[in-house]
């Protein structure tokens, strides 16, 4: 993992002082690590702010070369349901910490897509642990989190990050890659970002992979790609009439976006309410398109399944 | 007459005995020959029952004095006991001194294939195999044999024709001492539609304890109920309004039901042309679809009934009436054949799975905030895919999938 070419891990901060923005988190996370003394951490904010480095950094810090052996990283999308993210902490607490740190670190990413039943389980978790380990709890919305593991954790707010603190980032990452990249880029790259610094780099790096000069344009070329327009065109397509048009390009976008099925139906769920046909037909559409989504989820065929959509928004293109 | 099978007394007992495959056989011997110098590990042959696949490779294992290891799906074997015989046996020297070939017949009836993770076993014997490898297979659309394409080079075994089978069973006509006319021969043939083991077969069949044969004889012999062609039962569902013919139009066809309702859905819009007709096809087909799902969720197989009836009879009555035109009906589209939903979710969980697991995300995250940067960058760079492609491991599917 160490010479990965993924420049959001390349780049990486591994300590405190290489880390833009959120100074005053990092201050105190700082003051924690060096005296060896952590509580359990909440970490919210926005996705790109920099929760998962400075977790990685504290562990780094805290069992030097041996930080893997002391960190568990696990997050709770992936993971299916809490008593596998149970077993998962019993049997990776039930050793020691290896060196002089007391406990062991538990990193569990995006905590508020557990339930709050989920939730309850966790604290009760996390009480039996506390002796031997420390959490730290990344999520979006802290208010998604149930009060007693709140109450457990100190919690540290991430704000996105200010234009000149992914600039500066930026601009580092061009030096040690050898890129130019013009003023007008520059400025693109972060108004894309939203102050989310993976998306920055990751946009930066698209572009790179174009070219060693980075041009305003080449930013604006990759924001599309990241955020397909095809599915309007197609949805016009096929209320136009031209249905076997709107297949053909429906598969290709899927393809060459990578979109699922799901991606997909969101997309024509969100546009179906500017479409110029009459409200009724609207909501009639509406009600088709969540059985859709159900077959898909359901675990039906999505390229069939969607191909059948455009078929009915074919037909209702037809009696307008 | 003696008990002997004839065919298998009239087996080619040389390469050079083989009828109409002479291209195969000198595709085959250079591969054996030259085994080292091939790109392609394995070699698929591909060809109807009967064309003579695996008795060429008999007869070129023991004309270039091999040892032939077979394997066939009527030994029931799976993937993991395939992987232990073949395995043993492409990395030790022959006991003889001499040289070896495997032979795996009929792949597409050995359980464990269905999946993909069978398929995969396949693959990975053939890669580490020091040995050559020789597959066959009869049906080269068979959806299950798409991944190990890359991996193989294919030999197509050539349909036989009706004067080549003539000119062999005369040849036994005469060593046998039968008498037969040669419209007779002709229809035997005719009727084994280029299956020579099916001709042969027929053939000593008439002959059971006679020694002359008329053409009044040949009554006996029916046709096979064999293959109907897909395209024919495309339009026994497109062009009848009659629910039940409908229903049976796939019968015959062997192909899996997954498959068929990829043929139907692609049909639609060749035949059908009003949107109402279209929109209510689609609709039953999308609703079969359901069905196919459920199976799988479930694991209650009878649902197929559902599935097939929506799939056949629902999209027949879609229409108004029939539409007096010649369609020529097409085989499901490049892109969904090469990527059937499920498998291109397969690869794309995989995919993500590897890129999260370097970037400390999980794969939702993966796929919402580094996947389409990864495509753009394959697509644009070859070079820094060729990186990931190491750093991630990525089979040629995922690559496939990462550039389309």
């Amino acid at each position: 993992m160490e010479d990965t070419e993924i420049w959001t891990e390349k780049y990486r901060p591994e300590d405190f002082s290489e880390v833009v923005g959120q100074e005053e988190i990092v201050k105190r996370i700082k003051a924690m690590v060096e005296n060896k003394n952590l509580p359990h951490l909440l970490f919210a904010g926005p996705a790109g702010t920099g929760k998962t480095t400075i977790a990685l950094i504290i562990a780094k810090k805290l069992y030097g070369e041996n930080w893997r052996e002391n960190m568990l990283e696990t997050n709770a999308s992936d993971e299916r349901g809490i008593d596998v993210i149970r077993n998962k902490i019993k049997n990776f607490a039930r050793t020691k910490a290896i060196g002089d740190v007391p406990f062991k670190l538990i990193l569990l990413d995006e905590a508020d897509a557990l339930t709050k039943e989920a939730q309850q389980a966790l604290r009760r978790t996390m009480e039996n642990f506390t002796a031997t380990c420390r959490f730290i709890l990344d999520c979006n919305y802290s208010s998604k989190i149930i009060e007693p593991i709140q109450s457990r954790c100190v919690i540290f707010r991430f704000k996105p990050l200010k234009k000149e603190e992914i600039i500066s980032y930026l601009e580092r990452i061009a030096k040690k890659e050898r890129l130019e990249i013009e003023k007008g880029a520059l400025d693109a790259i972060y108004e894309i970002s939203e102050g989310d610094a993976r998306k920055a780099v990751n946009v930066l790096q698209a572009c790179a992979s174009l070219g060693k000069k980075i041009k305003e344009e080449q930013v604006y070329e990759v924001a599309s790609f990241a955020k397909p327009q095809e599915i309007k065109e197609i949805l016009m397509l096929s209320l136009k009439g031209e249905f076997e048009k709107a297949k053909q390009k429906m598969f290709d976008t899927m393809l060459k976006y990578g979109l699922s099925g799901l991606d997909v139906i969101k997309e024509i769920e969100r546009y179906v309410w500017n479409l110029e046909i009459s409200d009724e037909i609207k909501v009639r559409l509406i009600d088709k398109i969540g059985e859709y989504e159900f077959r898909i989820v359901e675990g039906s065929d999505e390229f069939l399944q969607i191909e059948a959509l455009l078929a009915q928004i074919f037909l209702i293109g037809r009696m307008r | 007459m003696s008990g002997e099978i004839w065919t298998e007394k009239y087996a080619p007992k040389h390469s050079k005995e083989v009828i109409a495959q002479e291209l195969a056989i000198r595709r085959i011997k250079d591969f054996i020959e030259n085994y080292d110098e091939q790109e392609d590990k394995a070699l698929l042959l591909i060809g109807l029952t009967g064309t003579g696949k695996t008795c060429t490779v008999h007869a070129i294992a023991r004309e270039m004095n091999l040892e032939l290891i077979e394997l066939n799906a009527s030994d029931k074997r799976n993937a993991s006991q395939i992987k232990e015989i073949v395995g043993s046996a492409s990395k030790q020297k022959s006991l003889f001194g001499k040289k070896k070939l495997i032979l795996i017949d009929e792949i597409d009836g050995i359980s464990g294939m269905e999946d993909r993770g069978g398929i995969g076993e396949l693959i990975k014997i053939i890669k580490e195999s020091s040995v050559p490898i020789i597959l066959t297979a009869n049906d080269p659309w068979d959806p299950k044999l798409r991944s190990l394409r890359n991996y193989v080079s294919i030999v197509e075994f050539k349909k036989i024709g009706v004067r080549d089978i003539v000119r062999l069973l005369s040849m036994i006509c005469e060593r046998e001492g039968i008498e037969i006319d040669r419209e007779s021969l002709i229809e035997i043939a005719n009727m084994s539609r280029g299956d020579l083991r099916s001709a042969i077969n027929d053939l000593q069949m008439l002959c059971m304890n006679k020694k002359k044969i008329k053409h009044k004889d040949l009554e006996v012999l029916s046709y096979r109920e064999r293959e109907r062609n897909i395209f024919e039962a495309l339009g026994m569902v497109f062009k009848t309004s009659d629910a039940k013919t409908a229903l049976r139009a796939f019968d015959n066809v062997d192909k899996e039901i997954d498959e068929l309702i990829l043929w139907i859905a692609e049909n639609i819009t060749k035949e059908y042309e009003k949107p109402e007709e279209i929109a209510k096809a689609y609709d039953y087909i999308s609703r079969a679809d359901v069905f196919l799902g459920r199976i799988n969720r479930w694991q209650y197989h009878r649902f197929i009934v559902y599935a097939n009836a929506l799939m056949t009879a629902g999209v027949a009555i879609s229409k108004k009436q029939m539409y007096r035109k010649f369609t020529s009906y097409k085989s499901p589209s490049k892109i969904s054949s090469m990527f059937r939903s499920k498998e291109i979710r397969s690869v794309k969980k995989q995919i993500l799975f590897e890129i999260a697991k370097n970037t400390h995300t999980s794969t939702s995250a993966a796929s919402k905030f580094y996947l389409p940067y990864i495509k753009f960058i394959f697509k644009n760079n070859r070079k820094i895919a060729e990186i990931f492609k190491n750093q991630f491991n990525l089979s040629r599917e995922e690559i496939e999938f990462l550039k389309y």
